[in-house]
C-alpha cells in the first residue's frame, strides 16, 4: 500500500464505476498502471468487491429487509467463527458482524418479503444449536444504505454564479 | 433620481445569460462560483451551538476577539504576517465587504486603483463605487495569466494609490509566483502605493505551487491590506465571513466605515468559524478532491476540437481558449447552452481581456464533468 494505492481506494470508494481512464487523468498515471493497482487490491483482498447499492422500493421490488442481533454459544478455541461462517453462507444474509454488548452478532438479511425473513429466523437462524437467543428489526424505512442518502434533496445551489 | 456614479457604470449584460442558465431544465452547469461540499460539521454544530447559547447580539465592531485572535495566529503561522489582532484584524461580512471598505477607506475621488484582468468581477465596480477609477492591466495566457510586473509598472500615473492583487485567481487560476510577488512589492515601494492582497483561494493551489501573502514581504506589511475569508476554503459561502488585516491606520478607517453601516459581521457566523483553523483536514481533504478533478476537467477540454486549455494552478476553474471555434465567448457561452445543456460563463464577464475564454468550475461531480465533456465534444463536432 503506498500513497497511490490509498488514493486510488478514495475514488473506488466514492464511485466504484469510474473510469479507468477517469482515474488514470486523475492521478496522472497510465491506465495500464490504475487496473494493474486495482487488480492487485482485489487479489490482496483490500478491495473485497464491487456491489450495486439498489433501491429496490423505487425499482417496485418487493424485498423486506431486517438487522437481527443473535446471541450465541462461542466455541472453545474457535470462538464466533464457525457459527459466523456457517450464517454467512445463506445469500439472504448480506452482513455479519461480531459485536460488543448485550447481544454478540448483529446481521443484515434482505429478500423476499416479510413471511420470507420471519422463516428464515424462526427455521434457519434460531434453530441453529449454538444459537441461544434472536432480536428481530425489521426495516420499515431506508434513508440511508451503502453510504448513498436514499432522500431526494432539492439542491439548492445556484446554477451559476461569479 | 439616480446618482451620476451608479447611472454611470453599467449593467453587467451577464444578468440576461444568467437568467437564461436558472431557467433551463436539464442543465449541467460550470457556471458556479462556489465549492460543491457542504459546510463542514463541525462549523454547522458550531453554528447551531451558537444560535442555542444566544450568541445572536451584536459583537465588537472589529469582530469577536477572539476570532480576530484566531485569525492573527493564522496569518502568523500560515502566512508570516504579523498582525496585532486587537487592531489591524477586521471581521467583514464575506471579503466584498473587505474590499470595499478598503477601497472606501483609501480612495480619494479620481485615485486610479491598478487591477489585473481577467478577474473577479467586483473588483471594478467596487473601485468605480468608492469615487476612484480602475486601470486594468490585462493578463496573458502564455504567461499562465500571470500579471507581468513590468504591465503593472506601465500603467502606474501621479493618480494611482493602490494596485488590487489577487492569487490564486478567478477566473483564471494563476498563482502569482514569490518572483512576481516581490516584483510587485519593489513597485509599490518605489512608487508608494498601497497593495490590496485578495487571498480568497490561497488553499486551492496544485502542482507543488505555494501560496505567499505579499504582505509577509520585506517592507510590504505597512503598505498591504490582506483580504481573506472562510468562504471557498471552508465551503461556507452563504455564511458571509471575511477579514481584513493591515496596518491599524487603514483597519481603523474601515472599521470607522464599517461600524456605520455594518456594525458586525453576523455574530453566528463568527462563533460558528472560531475553530476553523483547527480542523484543516477537511479542507486538504476537499482540496485533494478538486486537485484530481481540475486534472479530469483540463484534460476532457484539451480533447475537445478547437479548445485548448492550460492547466490552472489554483481556485477551482479552467479557462479554456475557445477562439479556434469562431465564436465569440457569450455566443460560444449562448449556444453551448442551448444546444447542448452545458452552462460556462463567456471569458469577456471578467474583463476585455477575457474574450475568446470561458470559465468552466470544476466544483461538481465526476460524473458531471464528464458528461457535459460528452456534450460540449458532439456539439463542437457538429459546429464543424
Amino acid at each position: 500500500m503506498d500513497d497511490i494505492d490509498w488514493k486510488i481506494l478514495e475514488l473506488l470508494g466514492d464511485d466504484a464505476r469510474i473510469p479507468v481512464k477517469d482515474m488514470a487523468t486523475m492521478l496522472e498515471l497510465g491506465g495500464k498502471e490504475i487496473s494493474d493497482r486495482v487488480k492487485k487490491l482485489k487479489k490482496r483482498k483490500i478491495i473485497r468487491g464491487f456491489k450495486t447499492s439498489v433501491n429496490w422500493k423505487k425499482a417496485g421490488k418487493r424485498m423486506a429487509s431486517a438487522i437481527i442481533q443473535v446471541k450465541v454459544t462461542p466455541q472453545e478455541r474457535s470462538g464466533f467463527s464457525a457459527i459466523c461462517k456457517e450464517i454467512s453462507k445463506d445469500h439472504r444474509v448480506k452482513d455479519v458482524l461480531v459485536v460488543t454488548g448485550e447481544y454478540d452478532l448483529i446481521i443484515f438479511v434482505e429478500g423476499g418479503d416479510m413471511e420470507d425473513l420471519s422463516n428464515f429466523v424462526t427455521e434457519k437462524l434460531a434453530p441453529k444449536r449454538d444459537v441461544t437467543g434472536t432480536y428481530t428489526h425489521m426495516v420499515l424505512e431506508e434513508y440511508k444504505r451503502d453510504g448513498v442518502e436514499c432522500f431526494d434533496e432539492e439542491n439548492k445551489r445556484l446554477k451559476v454564479s461569479l | 433620481m439616480i446618482s451620476k456614479r451608479v447611472r454611470d457604470f453599467p449593467f453587467s449584460g451577464i444578468r440576461e445569460f444568467f437568467e437564461l442558465v436558472q431557467k433551463a431544465e436539464d442543465v449541467i452547469s460550470l457556471g458556479v462560483g462556489e465549492p460543491d461540499f457542504p459546510t463542514p460539521e463541525h462549523i454547522k454544530d458550531a453554528g447551531i451551538r451558537a444560535i442555542e447559547n444566544n450568541h445572536t447580539s451584536y459583537t465588537s465592531n472589529y469582530g469577536l476577539p477572539e476570532l480576530r485572535e484566531s485569525i492573527a495566529a493564522k496569518l502568523r503561522e500560515q502566512n508570516n504576517v504579523e498582525v496585532d489582532p486587537e487592531t489591524e484584524v477586521l471581521i467583514t461580512s464575506g471579503v466584498s465587504e473587505a474590499l470595499d471598505l478598503a477601497l472606501r477607506a483609501i480612495i480619494n475621488p479620481g485615485d486610479e486603483v491598478i487591477i489585473h484582468e481577467p478577474s473577479y468581477v467586483s473588483y471594478r465596480a467596487s473601485i468605480w463605487f468608492s469615487g476612484g477609477s480602475p486601470v486594468e492591466v490585462s493578463t496573458r495566457e502564455d504567461n499562465g495569466f500571470r500579471v507581468q510586473p513590468e504591465d503593472l509598472r506601465d500603467a502606474i500615473s501621479d493618480k494611482t494609490k493602490a494596485l488590487l492583487i489577487a492569487s490564486p485567481n478567478n477566473p483564471t487560476g494563476s498563482v502569482l509566483r514569490r518572483r512576481d510577488l516581490e516584483e510587485i512589492s519593489d513597485i509599490a515601494v518605489e512608487n508608494d502605493l498601497l497593495v490590496l492582497s485578495d487571498e480568497i483561494y490561497e488553499y486551492m493551489i496544485y502542482d507543488k505551487e505555494k501560496h505567499y501573502s505579499i504582505g509577509s514581504l520585506n517592507g510590504m506589511g505597512d503598505r498591504t491590506i490582506t483580504l481573506n475569508g472562510y468562504s471557498k476554503a471552508f465551503s461556507c459561502t452563504g455564511w458571509r465571513m471575511g477579514y481584513a488585516a493591515g496596518r491599524k491606520d487603514y483597519i481603523e478607517s474601515m472599521m470607522k466605515i464599517h461600524q456605520y453601516t455594518m456594525l458586525c459581521a453576523p455574530s453566528i457566523a463568527q462563533y460558528a468559524l472560531l475553530t476553523a483553523f483547527e480542523h484543516m483536514d477537511s479542507v486538504e481533504r476537499m482540496v485533494r478532491s478538486y486537485d484530481t478533478r481540475r486534472r479530469l476537467l483540463v484534460d476532457g477540454l484539451n480533447s475537445l476540437p478547437d479548445v485548448s486549455c492550460i492547466k490552472p494552478k489554483g481556485a477551482f476553474y479552467a479557462f479554456p481558449n475557445i477562439t479556434k471555434t469562431g465564436f465569440s465567448s457569450r455566443e460560444f457561452a449562448e449556444k453551448l447552452l442551448a444546444d447542448a445543456g452545458v452552462a460556462v460563463v463567456p471569458g469577456d464577464t471578467f474583463g476585455a481581456s477575457g474574450e475568446g475564454y470561458v470559465r468552466c468550475c470544476y466544483a461538481a461531480s465526476r460524473e458531471d464533468l464528464s458528461e457535459a465533456l460528452e456534450r460540449m465534444d458532439s456539439f463542437l463536432t457538429k459546429q464543424k
